[in-house]
């Protein structure tokens, strides 16, 4: 019976999952070194989910040490995959990094767990100037009056194009001023017959696609309060059907299937798409690549009944674990702060958030009209969320889908989606 | 963990007689007690804390309080989520599990005598197994892709049906079963090649001197002796399959229209615990798995009485 065992044992692994991902964090505390008596040495730890990041946040750092002599601070990446997982679980039990990179769509958590770090004081003594940031940013990081962290960047969306396949098609490159419609007519105008080019990609992606169009018809993805859905109205309803018609009413785009066997930003670069919505921040990828830097430039955002282009940014915060809670505000406050919103910018990596330093990001790739980005930041909604954004949002691709393939119409898959969306509301409101 | 013989009435002389009597038994339990409490802080501690995560509530940074039944009733009341993901994951694995006789054919004719180059093709064989799954899992997406892909390139030359592989419902989770059958082939063909080598030459010639052809040897000699790796491997691999994610995370992606058709049950225990922040229903989930995979394996053990033969 030593095999029963065994496989017992084997079996008992399947359980194990869950405690494992909790168990292992590894992150080491801030504080190596003495205990933060006058002028010893303060180590701190930072941790990111972007290794693109990494060189751009290493200058950063140099400069925070210059001017803070006797403290020291380790980068900490975890992958996208891992991050938001070890960030809670390891701030959960005390060894946590002191500072590191949020959004949005998970502060909410944090901020009810009373883990972060004011940072109110710490600003204050930067200097910096709030008004300086994009203000719909900078709500979301503040919470009954308490800032919690400033964005350190943004990213809208724009309208990228082929410039290739429109000269090829005898077609004028998108304007500023376009439709809905003229997108349609477009489109349909550069879509080849044979599938070799479609006019324009609609993948199902909330950021890039399908919110920006929800809030173009004059519809929202949730309450302003927060406490219900808003996909059930014939605006949103408005704002998603424009995607689905392109590729089951105007044929003007491949199927949800082709995009979940090639991503269409991978598309979009090898030139089977002429246009694609989507964010500032693949400006550096499409700058690597030959094909796409030679042949790629930007627009803004065609408009619906008003204009709107989903807006996003990270923020850094201090996690109230730290050993060193001046240290890591100040850290927190600097890393968002107008020299490292200039390092960021040059690098072309994502647009610093601080006023006065975009230029550069504007200058960091020439061939692509990034202006469009700036341009459109004052008509940005910001990314929707609310306290528990994952409990809803990671539901919209299962309601979504049949709508995309057609099978559904988007009334109902839009009414299915606000249901769930609900009771995920609900639930979150009243725990 | 018994160190002493049958119980004995308690009196005074019995413990200081003890540690002369047996001296190696202090040494025994040291040693043991290493590899146990292994068991006990790495598997029946965090088993432990699963079970009562899974009568809880709360979140990470609250901390956790027992309520009760809750979290059980909602995985079972709500949609048909953990029905449909509990099928798909024992369809996985009755697919999978038809790698096994895949497995015994090829590991007869790696077994012929005279053959050359045995090793190489051993190695071969057992190259997925060492190979990353991520890697594995792209390189599939790559061959199954609808618009490029390998395989309806090739099926398009020879006038068969071409498809988003793995992007159709209809097809999404067998055509990653058929990468999990091709993964598990080597681990399969090393356990039956070591039964293949354990049956006794002797038993073969008597067969031969009786007449017997080389397909007759197969199934009437060869077959029945190896019925205890076949055993083995079976169980091995409708485990492995029960606890399948990462091939089905890799090759389908997010928004994949097959997605909802093809979810195991592990990929639904990553969207309940990790994704949506609800450990407490994912532990229920874990123990779903956990009772699954002791019932499918239970059976297992109960029907190899029938077919199982030890030599």
């Amino acid at each position: 019976m030593k095999s029963t065992k065994t496989l017992l044992a084997l079996a008992a692994t399947a359980a194990v999952l869950t405690l494992a991902a909790c168990g292992d964090n590894g992150a080491s505390a801030g504080g190596s070194g003495d205990d933060g008596g006058d002028g010893e040495e303060v180590n701190l730890t930072f941790a990111t989910f972007s290794p693109d990041q990494e060189p751009a946040i290493r200058q950063i750092l140099d400069v925070f040490e210059e001017e803070n002599p006797g403290v020291s601070v380790e980068i900490q990446i975890i992958p996208w995959t891992d991050y938001w997982s070890t960030l809670q679980t390891s701030t959960a039990g005390g060894t946590g990094p002191d500072v590191a990179w949020m959004l949005g769509a998970k502060i909410g958590q944090y901020v009810d767990g009373g883990v972060l770090l004011p940072l109110d004081d710490a600003f204050e003594e930067s200097g910096l100037d709030i008004d300086k940031y994009p203000e719909q940013l900078v709500d979301l990081f503040v919470d009954d009056g308490t800032t919690y962290a400033l964005p350190k960047d943004f990213d809208t969306i724009g309208l990228w194009y082929n410039k290739a396949l429109f000269d090829e098609a005898g077609v004028a490159y998108p304007t500023p001023d376009w439709t809905w419609d003229d997108v349609i007519a477009n489109a349909q105008a550069l879509t080849k017959p044979d599938g070799s080019v479609y006019g324009i990609g609609a993948p199902m992606d909330p950021q890039a696609t399908y919110y920006n169009t929800i809030y173009q018809a004059g519809g929202e993805v949730i309450s302003e309060d927060g406490t219900t859905s808003g996909f059930d109205s014939p605006e949103a309803i408005e704002g998603i059907k424009f995607w689905t018609d392109m590729i089951n009413v105007h044929h003007v785009s491949p199927t949800l299937e082709s995009f979940a066997d090639t991503e269409s930003v991978a598309q979009f670069m090898s030139g089977r798409l002429a246009m694609l919505t989507t964010g500032s921040f693949y400006a550096i990828r499409f700058a690597n690549d030959e094909y796409a830097s030679a042949n790629l430039d930007v627009t803004e955002l065609p408009a619906g009944a008003q204009e709107a282009t989903i807006i996003n940014g990270i923020g850094n915060v201090a996690l109230a674990s730290t050993e060193h809670p001046e240290e890591a505000a100040r850290l927190a406050v600097f890393l968002s702060g107008e020299e490292a919103s200039q390092i960021s910018s040059e690098t072309g990596t994502v647009i610093g958030s601080y006023e006065g330093t975009q230029q550069a990001f504007v200058d960091a790739f020439p061939q692509f009209n990034l202006q469009a980005f700036l341009d459109q930041a004052e008509n940005g909604v910001v990314l929707p969320v609310s306290r528990n954004t994952d409990a809803w949002a990671s539901r919209e691709g299962e309601f979504l889908t049949p709508a995309w393939t057609g099978e559904q119409s988007v009334e109902d898959a839009a009414a299915g989606l606000a249901g769930a969306m609900n009771e995920a509301l609900a639930q979150e409101n009243q725990g | 963990m018994r160190t002493k013989g049958p119980a004995a009435p308690p009196g005074a002389a019995e413990p200081r007689r003890r540690p002369n009597r047996h001296p190696d038994n202090a040494w025994a339990v040291i040693l043991l007690a290493v590899p146990f409490g292994g068991l006990v802080v790495f598997y029946l501690w965090p088993l432990l804390r699963t079970v009562l995560l899974s009568f809880s509530e709360g979140t990470a940074f609250s901390g956790y309080t027992i309520t009760g039944l809750d979290n059980w009733q909602r995985l079972f009341e709500n949609g048909d989520d953990i029905w449909r993901a509990l099928l798909n994951t024992l369809v996985y694995a009755a697919i999978v599990l038809l790698g096994v006789p895949i497995a015994m054919v090829i590991a007869a004719l790696l077994h012929q005598r005279g053959l050359r180059g045995r090793s190489f093709y051993r190695t071969l064989y057992f190259v997925p197994v060492v190979t990353m799954p991520v890697a594995v899992a792209m390189v599939w997406r790559y061959i199954y892709n609808g618009d490029f892909g390998l395989l309806n390139e090739v099926l398009d030359t020879v006038g068969g049906p071409t498809r988003a592989w793995v992007a159709d419902p209809d097809t999404a989770l067998y055509a990653v079963a058929v990468v999990g059958i091709w993964m598990a082939l080597g681990t399969n063909l090393i356990i039956l090649a070591a039964g293949l080598e354990s049956v006794p030459q002797t038993l073969e010639e008597a067969a031969m001197l009786d007449g017997a052809g080389p397909i007759r040897r197969f199934f009437s000699v060869t077959v029945p002796l190896l019925t205890p790796s076949i055993f083995l491997v079976s169980v091995l691999s409708v485990i492995g399959s029960l606890q399948m994610f990462d091939l089905l995370f890799i090759m389908l992606g997010r928004t994949n229209p097959a997605l909802a058709d093809s979810k195991t049950i592990v990929y639904l225990f990553y969207e309940e615990a990790f994704v949506r922040n609800d450990r407490p229903l994912g532990a229920v989930i874990a123990l779903v798995t956990l009772v699954v995979t002791l019932a499918v394996t239970a059976v297992q053990f109960r029907l190899q009485r029938r077919w199982v033969t030890y030599a």
